[in-house]
């Protein structure tokens, strides 16, 4: 084997720093040499997630990020705390890391940090029947933890398209939502306790109880924190048994704001559909071929209803009624069926791997402002290049909006034109949401791409943010620079637009 | 060759949609022996950007994620045998 220094060598052109080698001893000794990672490979396949920006410098042969120091993993909280520990002594660093499927950058090294993967966390710990509650550890997998639910009849209804690329401590470090938020909310509103190992290594507890008086949220600093103010080891969530029933139904809309207004509606008159998806008509066209209803009503909305049977039939006649009242056809489920099927698929790889740059931002928007929203962002996103792709869908629904996904596709081009349009796409984007009342994000999270905006938004808050992360963690130990907070001296930068 | 290059390149932007073949019980869940990381990593050394001093090599060699992975695969890639067919040309590095 090569010697890390004769490694480094031949990689000059990275900021590779490795682990000094008392950290690595003391850091080997904790979780035993075969879960201390420090080969040069190793560390370049953890200098990424999956920020599309990170993957276009990949693509060009640029590495978006630093390498990180080392890759360490625990095999129980008590090895996270003494790591944690450790990190204090060596001034050193730490990532939490689940799966890697972040599309902000939140775990991208930005100075040489130590990677902690949380993945050998995997199990479930308990489910209570009777309180319908499951305690499972962070780093499990989100595809196996619901198959391990459905064995025993259950299901947490947090079910993103990333579910097998993602785990359930990422899910909640990044506050994230899935496709069956419109009934069950998102993880903030399924997680109700947590535990979590502090930059001081203390152990922090939220308490798995429904409701609580007991001054601000403490669950609702660490879910979304993404890793900035501690490593989640453990949540416990609300459960469900598993449908009595399910169906879908598919309409035709003769535009999109009666479609928007058959939502709002559906929603405010307190139906509850499990997916509640409307299309915009570049979306609704690639689903819709060939289906003749769509010929005069191009858009398409996609309602799915479970639960008991009778409530589930209750919900769909409520919602048949109020998009028939919006002129909308019930028709060919096919668009419906083909949904379910790839519902945890990737779309983007065919149009990355063909040199495309393709990104998506999903964003918070009034049932006021989401028509403006919409019609502004695809205007802006077009005037950028003739064949730029904008196209919008609207699938985590509330009584008082909406979460507007907006997919941006450019077509191949020279690197450095290519990012300068991607960083103007998302500049707009966030812009205007922001002029317009929005919140720049709904369930992706902050990483280090959005920190520009999210000063923006947030305002006075963002200083509490940085106030309470000064004081939990005053040597910026836990994931620096990321959710719009103090990076480290000298640490790269990244944002869109930027070109390495 | 170049059909293997193009599913090491599909595969090594892709997320691991094929992440939970790969047991919760293995006592190992490093990133860098997942399908898409082996891809990324194969790439690397091949274009040069991964010298063989890097451990890449002795990365590579780290298949059990992979196998598991080739009926999971959403895209029908066996990245196994991409790897092999990939890494049996000469290399740079």
């Amino acid at each position: 084997m090569p010697s890390v220094i004769e490694s480094l060598a031949a990689h000059s052109e990275w900021r590779a720093e490795p682990l000094p080698a008392a950290a690595a001893a003391a850091l080997g000794a904790i979780v035993g040499p075969a879960n201390l990672l420090q080969s040069i490979a190793d560390r370049y396949a953890y200098a990424r997630d999956r920020l599309p920006w990170g993957l276009f410098q990949l693509r060009a042969g640029r590495l978006p990020a630093t390498l990180p120091a080392a890759i360490v993993s625990p095999g129980s909280r008590d090895e996270l705390v003494k790591i944690v520990e450790a990190a204090n002594r060596f001034d050193l660093k730490l990532i939490p890391f689940g799966a890697g499927s972040g599309v902000l950058g939140g775990t991208l090294p930005l100075s040489c940090e130590v990677m902690v993967d949380l993945k050998r966390m995997n199990r479930i710990l308990d489910i209570d029947e009777i309180d319908c509650t499951v305690r499972v550890e962070a780093g499990m997998n989100g595809g196996q933890f619901e198959a391990a639910l459905a064995a025993r009849g259950y299901t947490a209804n947090h079910l993103p398209q990333s579910i097998h690329m993602s785990t359930v401590g990422g899910w909640a470090a990044c506050r994230g939502a899935g496709q069956a938020s419109s009934r069950y909310g998102k993880i903030e509103d399924i997680v109700i306790g947590l535990q979590a190992v502090l930059p001081n290594a203390r152990l922090l507890e939220v308490r798995p109880v429904a409701r609580r008086a007991v001054g601000p949220s403490i669950k609702d600093l660490m879910i979304g924190s993404e890793g900035v103010f501690g490593f989640i080891t453990e949540l416990t969530l609300r459960i469900q048994h598993l449908p009595e029933y399910e169906g879908g139904a598919v309409y035709a809309f003769r535009d999109l704001q009666s479609g928007l207004d058959a939502m709002r509606e559906i929603v405010q008159r307190e139906g509850r559909p499990s997916v509640m998806r409307l299309y915009d008509g570049p979306e609704s066209r690639v689903r819709t071929e060939g289906i003749e209803a769509f010929k005069e009503r191009p858009i398409l909305g996609i309602l799915k209803f479970s639960g008991p049977r009778g409530l589930a039939l209750a919900e769909t006649a409520l919602a048949h009624h109020i998009c028939s009242a919006h002129d909308a056809l019930a028709t060919d489920d096919a668009p419906y069926r083909h949904w379910e099927q790839t519902r945890y698929q990737s779309y983007s790889i065919k149009w990355q791997s063909a040199g495309y740059c393709m990104d998506t931002v999903e964003v918070t928007g009034t049932w006021r402002a989401l028509p403006r929203m919409h019609a502004r962002m695809g205007e802006a996103v077009r005037k950028l290049h003739p064949e730029a792709h904008f196209g919008a869908h609207w699938s985590h629904i509330y009584p008082e909006g909406a979460c507007q996904y907006m997919t941006v596709r450019l077509p191949p081009m020279d690197h450095a034109e290519a990012m300068r349009l991607h960083g103007e796409a998302w500049r707009r984007l966030e812009s205007i949401c922001l002029e317009l009342g929005g919140s720049i994000a709904h369930h992706h999270g902050v990483g280090v791409f959005r920190n520009d905006w999210l000063r923006e938004e947030l305002g006075a808050g963002l200083e509490l943010l940085q106030i309470l992360k000064d004081g939990i963690d005053p040597r910026n130990l836990l994931n620096p620079g990321k959710v719009g907070l103090r990076a480290t001296p000298g640490a790269m930068s990244i944002a869109p637009g930027d070109v390495r | 060759m170049s059909t293997a290059l193009e599913t090491l390149r599909s595969c090594a932007f892709c997320p691991n949609t094929c992440r939970p073949s790969h047991a919760a019980q293995s006592p190992s869940q490093i990133e860098s022996q997942t399908p898409s990381a082996m891809s990324l990593l194969a790439l690397a050394y091949l274009d040069g950007r991964l010298s063989a001093c890097s451990g890449v090599l002795e990365a590579l060699q780290r298949r059990d994620a992979v196998r598991e992975s080739r009926t999971h695969c959403t895209y029908g890639f066996d990245i196994d045998t991409a790897l092999n067919a990939a890494l049996a040309a000469p290399a740079r590095g």
